[in-house]
């Protein structure tokens, strides 16, 4: 009982001793301020997308020249503005082409035949309030911890909290706990002005989304942690609060400016994969064999097997190459979870509904409908005529079921937690052997 | 002159045996070093698929056995891969270097062979101007951030104050010694990159040097810039945490908050043209083209020419519709010049991505490049169907069968127009002197301030 009042004792001296720093502060009304900020910028580009969107729904004026046959784009969802991720890739417009090209260029040419927002974005980084949180909650995260220790004990007054009978583990335990909580602070405060700012550009996020939310803010706070845990472990290590700071920083821009960017390119050096137009030459002579001059003159029926035998061709080269791809992507997965940043980013893109795994099954379903349109295309093939009939089956895409995001994040939630739990006992192996002279 | 070396050498000796130095080092060894082993590999890939397709195309133009012009002749120019990527990826990281014509009632499209994996859509990519505008400035923070509270922690201020040394002196020491502390790695980083390049791609040496030699000039001032933004701050303080503290969130103001606001007001001072407005004015004018044709002539040569002359006008017509949202991208790039001198960012940005030629601006030049290429192979063509009409009516045969392989001439290549050397070094000319105001104007606060810092 007494040991629980001091701990109780130990715990809001930490409290005040986070809490009434200016540099807390500070960092914490910039992040909200950039948060605001950004999700501004976030919800003008999901605007964007929505009315390319709906444009793209609304019926087409009939015109003899209208060769395409049909666009499929998944909806954006409101979710899309905390994480982009692939989401402009996704709510772009992907064409089935002519129907003398009704075989192919249709799963390949997903996300790329986009026309761009605005080249200038080439300048800075698109942001969205994830990628905030992403530099400024570890910022924060470490400017909690980096003094705890070695700080402490340059002002003198660890040596007097070591005299109190709670021993080593009490203090640091006492100061993760603060910490963490302060985190949680941090994040649902900041998620609240993110929502009060999306709210007020008169988004609103459905209910049933809002598991999600929850999930992106666990992610958030976890993330925080494994930085919290970063800055005790260098703080127990170092004996100055100067050097500690130095080497936090430090490794802050490793992990969080460089690590993420460097990863696709890593995995791209490391598995190669061949050129894409090879793949697109392959199956642009497979298209030309198969169908060669017979294209306009032979019967319905002698094309409409050509075309379904081009289209099992196609789609297997296409496999191939994505195969390859996709082997690129999880290795780039696995080199990705060394630093935080990177598993964080992963995590809140997927339950934003904008991560790799969705635009694979959006790839999926795309080629089961193209499939379906290109049976329905071959049966007039003839040119300068309407090609699009009235019953063409509309696209609409099924995001991924819970289940299914939480199989595909299960290696970066797994990473994030052991990460920042390997570290808390790192921190702790440190500090009991700390001299705190 | 000579206090200023003084102070400028016992600065460079503290801290060349600092820890902070060593951390400097290796961050930027390692990081220019690793960005120029990724961008030599991302270009020989890019390469690789260039020779590819321009081998690939020959050899289907080749087996191609008819094709009536009018249904549209399938063209591709491929640009060639630019070193420039190397230093600046810029546009590179958005759009493909392929361009696909549909000639005769098509505009150029752009498409990418290359598909990155979905991974670097998620981050961006990563190259040496990255680097030097987010983790150079970081580090350029981190060696200046207690060039005067640190000397007040060790005691040394007053000592140093006493001497015959004057404050402007002092002031412009701390910012020449930490400066020439920060060269050395970035020198060094740099030549071990160029190296780097030049063992990898040692076809396009001279690009890469050039190209290392601009971004070294860049990275100078820039890095000079933060030193002295540094040592501004930190003689407005008296202990180094606070200095910090407030440095981190100048740097993140001007570092990412400002270059998103300035893009932000770029684009919507001038908001590009949605799709959907895009294809309804494309539809329109394929309207007009197609009520066009009710008042052909009747003779077949003549009813030729007419509908040649229309599809001249109704090309003419597209490529006023792609102007207008091009010029756009241009006016956008144009703002944020103007406006982009509020943060050293911006210069650094639009001079290395101007001059390595991955800007918006020359984007949207060679794809007009493209177009003129359009124009004249369609000219050509439609030229070389009314003269043989007119050969096969002479000589009282059918009309002209165009049925076995036809080369239909040389089909010009696309010689991709981008900006002169001129414009480029003007460019880069124009970002160093933004980058040296800003450095000439801290200067000048720094030692403003020097004067009325308070030693004790």
């Amino acid at each position: 009982m007494r040991s629980g009042v001091q701990f109780t004792a130990l715990l809001s001296k930490e409290f005040r001793r986070l809490i009434f720093n200016p540099l807390v502060l500070a960092i914490t009304a910039v992040m909200l301020i950039v948060v605001v900020l950004a999700t501004i910028r976030s919800t003008d580009a999901y605007k964007w997308n929505l009315e390319q969107y709906h444009a793209l729904l609304a019926p087409q004026e009939e015109s003899p020249m209208a060769n395409l046959s049909a666009g499929a784009a998944a909806e954006p969802r409101p979710l899309h503005i905390l994480a982009r991720g692939v989401s402009d890739i996704m709510t772009r417009p992907v064409w089935a082409m002519r129907q003398l090209e009704a075989g192919f260029n249709i799963k390949f040419t997903v996300g790329l035949e986009r026309r761009q927002r605005e080249l200038i974005y080439v300048l800075v980084p698109d942001v969205d309030p994830m990628m905030v949180l992403r530099f400024l909650l570890s910022i924060l995260a470490l400017l909690f911890a980096y003094n705890q220790v070695c700080g402490e004990r340059q002002v003198g007054t660890l040596r007097q909290m070591l005299a109190n009978p709670l021993g080593r583990r009490g203090i640091l335990t006492a100061k993760i706990i603060s910490g963490l909580v302060m985190l949680a602070f941090v994040v649902a405060l900041t998620f609240l002005v993110l929502m009060v700012t999306i709210w007020a550009m008169d988004v609103s996020v459905p209910t049933g989304e809002f598991w999600r939310l929850g999930i992106m803010m666990l992610a958030t706070w976890i993330y925080g942690a494994a930085f919290l845990a970063i800055g005790l472990v260098i703080s127990a290590a170092v004996a100055t609060g100067g050097v500690s700071i130095l080497i936090c920083l430090a490794i802050w821009s490793l992990l969080v400016i460089v690590a993420p960017g460097l990863t696709a390119q890593v995995a791209e050096a490391l598995s190669p994969a061949p050129p894409a137009q090879q793949a697109y030459m392959e199956k642009l002579s497979i298209e030309r064999n198969l169908k060669g001059g017979e294209v306009q003159r032979g019967s319905a029926e002698r094309l409409r097997e050509l075309n379904r035998r081009a289209f099992e061709a196609i789609s297997s080269v296409d496999r191939d190459f994505l195969n390859q791809v996709r082997q690129q992507e999880s290795l780039a997965q696995l080199i990705g979870l060394i630093s935080p940043a990177t598993a964080f980013e992963s995590l809140v893109t997927t339950y934003a509904g904008t991560g790799i795994t969705e635009e694979h099954e959006l790839l999926r379903q795309l080629n089961i409908h193209f499939r379906m349109i290109s049976d329905y295309d071959d049966i007039e093939p003839v040119l300068m005529q309407r090609t699009t009939p009235d019953d063409l089956p509309e696209f609409v895409y099924r995001p991924l079921s819970a289940g299914a995001l939480i199989n595909a994040s299960l290696i970066q939630w797994g990473a994030l937690v052991i990460m920042t739990l390997v570290l808390f006992g790192i921190a702790y192996y440190f500090f009991i052997r700390y001299d705190v002279r | 002159m000579r206090k200023v070396f003084l102070v400028a050498g016992k600065e460079i000796h503290a801290s060349v045996r600092s820890l902070r130095f060593v951390l400097v080092l290796v961050i930027t060894l390692v990081l220019f070093i690793g960005a120029t082993v990724l961008g030599t590999n991302r270009y020989n890939l890019t390469k690789n698929s260039y020779e590819l397709t321009v081998r690939q195309q020959a050899a289907s133009f080749a087996a191609v056995k008819s094709y009536e012009p009018m249904l549209g002749v399938f063209l591709a120019a491929y640009r060639t891969p630019n070193p420039g990527t190397l230093i600046a990826s810029g546009i590179n990281q958005l759009i493909g270097d392929t361009f696909y014509i549909y000639n005769v009632n098509n505009p150029p499209q752009l498409k990418s062979p290359m598909i990155h994996n979905s991974f670097s859509r998620l981050h961006g990519d990563y190259d040496i101007l990255t680097i030097v505008a987010i983790v150079i400035s970081f580090l350029a923070l981190l060696l200046s951030y207690d060039a005067f509270p640190g000397e007040k922690r060790d005691g040394t201020t007053q000592l140093l104050f006493s001497g015959p040394v004057g404050r402007a002196s002092i002031a412009l020491g701390k910012v020449l010694g930490l400066s020439l502390t920060l060269f050395i790695p970035i020198v060094l980083s740099t030549i071990a990159s160029a190296l780097t390049a030049v063992i990898a791609i040692p076809d396009e040496s001279p690009a890469i040097l050039a190209g290392m030699v601009v971004m070294l000039i860049l990275a100078l001032l820039y890095a000079a810039v933060f030193i002295s933004l540094g040592v501004a701050v930190s003689a407005l303080t008296h202990r180094p945490f606070r200095s910090l503290a407030a440095l981190l969130i100048i740097w993140i103001a001007l570092v990412f908050v400002l270059p998103e606001l300035i893009t932000a007001a770029a684009t919507s001072t001038h908001p590009t043209p949605t799709d959907d407005d895009f294809s309804n004015r494309y539809r329109e004018v394929t309207m007009q083209y197609i009520q066009g044709f009710q008042s052909f002539p009747q003779d077949r040569i003549e009813r030729r020419a007419a509908w040649f002359e229309l599809t001249k006008w109704y090309q003419g017509q597209l490529r006023l519709v792609w102007r207008d949202i091009a010029n756009n991208f241009v006016r956008q790039e144009e703002f944020a010049w103007a406006w982009g001198w509020f943060t050293p960012v911006m210069p650094l940005k639009l001079a290395a991505t101007s001059y390595s030629g991955t800007n918006p601006a020359t984007e949207v030049s060679s794809t007009d490049s493209v177009w003129d290429v359009v124009v004249r192979y369609d000219e050509y063509i439609q030229q070389k169907i009314v003269a043989d009409m007119e050969e096969a009516r002479r000589s009282g045969g059918g009309m002209p069968q165009y049925e076995s392989g036809i080369p239909w001439g040389e089909i010009p290549k696309v010689e991709f127009r981008t900006d002169g050397a001129e414009k480029r070094l003007g460019a880069l000319a124009t970002g160093c002197i933004a980058l040296l105001g800003w450095l000439v104007l801290l200067v000048v606060i720094t030692v403003l301030l020097s004067r009325r810092y308070d030693p004790r």
